[in-house]
């Protein structure tokens, strides 16, 4: 059974030196069923139109961007702004990829990948055939 | 025992620390979860927005204390899973509360306060007394 391999965030740190924006390692939660796997992770802020999904190569790439364009404020406290947040995840060959769903509710994304059931081995059986016979009869 | 006068004093002294630290001091204690909030204000209303995503109404408890602190608690609950289904844990969950010190009181029956895409949002009327009031000039005859 093969486990969820979380990539390294190299991919984020290049998009960051690319765009000049910080981009933050977004965090998740990850747990399997008989069924599929689970992805969840926080997205505050978010919605359907801030947050991309990609599979490619085996590779899942999550990522989000929410508007940098805030009005000037007064700030007294300011502990967070509109940071982008990336992670990958490598797909182990078990999940099927065209199956994969995803959903963002109060800020927090989850997404399902469903596990194809391995066909059980299928047991051919040997027909002997007496010497000068062939197949063909 | 503590009275509330106390309590609201230490939690200034809290406000003021993380003030100075960050509030990337808080990734630190990854376990526990801690919202992370901006506070900014104009000329009638302070306003004040949490992340809080995935925390539900019902777990949120909000007051003003003693006219111009804001005590926002609560709890962001863990799904229950068995300990073999768990691949990994990298949010916080738990229970949180912060409370912050605004620069005057506030009018407490007008706070209006509302969760969108798990961002709690608060608008927090200053007391119309301190309100600025504009003098008008008269010329004079």
């Amino acid at each position: 059974m093969a486990a969820m391999v979380f990539r390294s965030d190299r991919h984020a740190r290049e998009r960051q030196r690319a765009t000049g924006d910080r981009v933050k390692i977004a965090r998740f939660d990850c747990w399997r069923s008989d069924e599929c796997i689970t992805l969840r992770g926080d997205f505050p802020g978010a919605t359907v139109d801030h947050l991309e999904i990609e599979v490619h190569q085996g590779v899942l790439t999550i990522s989000s961007a929410l508007e940098k364009n805030i009005a000037a404020r007064d700030y007294t406290l300011r502990e967070f702004s509109g940071v982008s947040q990336e992670r990958q995840f490598r797909i182990p060959d078990e999940v099927d990829s065209d199956g994969i769903v995803a959903t963002v509710a109060e800020g927090v994304l989850t997404v399902r990948l469903p596990i194809v059931k391995s066909e059980e081995p299928r047991r051919i059986k040997v027909t002997q055939f007496a010497n000068g016979d062939n197949a063909e009869g | 025992m503590l009275n509330d006068q106390a309590f609201a004093q230490m939690n200034r002294l809290r406000t003021e620390l993380e003030k100075v630290f960050g509030a990337e001091m808080k990734d630190f204690c990854s376990t526990q979860f801690s919202p992370r909030v901006n506070i900014w204000e104009d000329d009638s209303c302070f306003y004040l927005e949490a992340e809080l995503p995935g925390v539900s109404i019902s777990d949120l408890d909000i007051h003003v204390l003693e006219g111009d602190q804001v005590s926002i608690k609560g709890s962001r609950k863990h799904e229950k899973k068995d300990a073999a289904s768990w691949i990994t844990r990298e949010r916080p969950s738990g229970n949180f509360a912060r409370t912050f010190q605004l620069a005057c009181g506030v009018d407490v029956d007008s706070v209006k306060a509302r969760m969108k895409d798990g961002i709690l949002e608060l608008t927090l009327p200053k007391a119309s007394v301190n309100q600025p009031t504009k003098i008008v000039v008269e010329t004079g005859v």
